[in-house]
């Protein structure tokens, strides 16, 4: 599979104008899941992408959240941000959490969230101290775009 | 419910010989295929009339006549003609049994107005003819298009439709053995997983997958085929196949957090 990094698709990366994109910020509840699943399945329409590909962006955000949610910090939330660009659809996934080091990435999940998406990656920036101590932001960025020549 | 489908029992009785003529056959013998094709053949009538039993719920009609067909396979690849009972008495309870698990984890977990219900049928029945027509997945508006509606009422639905696959953490595993439907994709399993990390956690719980959640799995994650493409290998929808690869991936995440968190980098 061709697989870039964000900075090439599109041109889109995260410095992405907040106004341009939909925000949706969740508590850290997997029954909650379905309602990032239907933003993203929302904008993926609107991007106009197929129902394969619709249906891979949503088992994406499923897959990614099982990649966040064990690392997160517990009582933090997921902030999720969902861009349309074109016919593609980024969606950008940030966790609280107390350690820095940056996830594995060769595992079953990242085979798997590689396999879905066009383009993924995932990056920690410093976070705000607070009662915890130190919080780093683990951000896990995925793109999806559309291949069908359809309308 | 099951009477009406015992007095035609007559119409079947031919098949008895079938049955012992195949199972006396060794596997890969080429009558034993035509036997196993036939005998198909001939009990389809029974799978259309189970589906029939179950259509009005809400599940798609063609949908429900190929989990009942693929029930009857089952069936006929199970069948033990020595232990003399009658086909007939076997098969029914298998294909009700693989209808009845098909409602089980297609039921709506959300509250979803009847509307959006009715037009998630439709568009299901869309996706299939615009999927053959065209070879590949629609886009939302070209089933609207098709269906004479709007793009916003196409997107409404498709969520909605959807809405029932919120992932239940408390799903739990098929245990009902598998017939070997899909042998044949799962020799490329083991090269495939071999450019995963860590797959020897992973393992075991490929193995303890029902068959064709397995070969679904394989195909889409390590064939790299679409899902429509899947859908027309096993002869079940692309909304079917989508709810299969969901429900296997959140039990394979399920079975990986349970063996414990996976080593981070060291940064």
């Amino acid at each position: 599979m061709d697989h870039r990094t964000i900075a090439s698709v599109d041109g889109a990366g995260p410095a992405r104008r907040a106004a341009d994109a939909v925000d949706l910020r969740i508590p850290l509840d997997t029954e909650l899941l379905f309602l990032v699943r239907m933003v993203a399945e929302g904008v993926a329409v609107r991007a106009r992408l197929d129902l394969d590909e619709i249906a891979d962006l949503r088992m994406a955000v499923d897959e990614g959240a099982g990649f966040l949610f064990p690392r997160a910090h517990p009582g933090t939330g997921l902030r999720c941000r969902f861009e349309e660009h074109g016919r593609s659809v980024s969606v950008q996934l940030t966790a609280t959490t107390a350690a820095a080091a940056l996830p594995r990435t060769g595992g079953f999940e990242w085979h798997v969230l590689r396999t879905l998406t066009d383009a993924l990656t995932t990056w920690t920036e410093p976070g705000p101290t607070d009662d915890i101590g130190d919080t780093w932001y683990l951000h896990l960025r995925f793109t999806k775009r559309s291949w069908t020549g359809g309308p | 419910m099951t009477t009406s489908l015992r007095r035609r029992s007559d119409a079947y009785r031919h098949c008895a010989v079938l049955f012992e003529e195949m199972n006396a056959l060794p596997d890969d013998d080429a009558h034993r295929q035509r036997l196993r094709h036939r005998l198909i053949e001939e009990h389809l009538p029974i799978a259309e009339h189970i589906a029939r039993r179950f259509s009005g719920r809400g599940e798609p009609r063609e949908d429900l006549v190929q989990v009942a067909r693929l029930g009857l396979v089952n069936a006929v690849d199970r069948f033990d003609p020595e232990r003399k009972n009658e086909f007939l008495s076997f098969a029914i309870p298998t294909v009700m049994g693989e209808v009845r698990r098909y409602f089980r984890d297609a039921s709506w977990s959300l509250r979803v107005p009847r509307r959006l219900k009715e037009l998630h049928l439709a568009l299901s029945q869309a996706t299939t003819t615009l999927t053959q027509r065209r070879g590949r997945a629609p886009t939302a508006t070209e089933l609207a298009e098709h269906l004479g509606i709007g793009v916003d009422e196409v997107t409404e639905a498709l969520i909605a439709g959807n809405a029932y696959q919120t992932t239940s953490t408390d799903r739990p595993v098929h245990d009902e053995p598998e017939a070997a439907l899909l042998a044949d994709t799962l020799g490329e399993e083991d090269a495939a997983l071999e450019k995963v990390e860590n797959c020897e956690a992973l393992r075991p719980l490929l193995q303890r997958l029902p068959r064709r959640e397995r070969s679904i799995l394989v195909m889409r994650f390590f064939g790299n085929m679409t899902q429509s493409a899947i859908a027309e290998r096993v002869g079940l929808s692309q909304m079917h196949v989508s709810r299969l690869l969901s429900q296997t991936l959140s039990t394979l995440r399920e079975g990986i957090l349970a063996e414990g968190p996976a080593e981070e980098d060291p940064e």
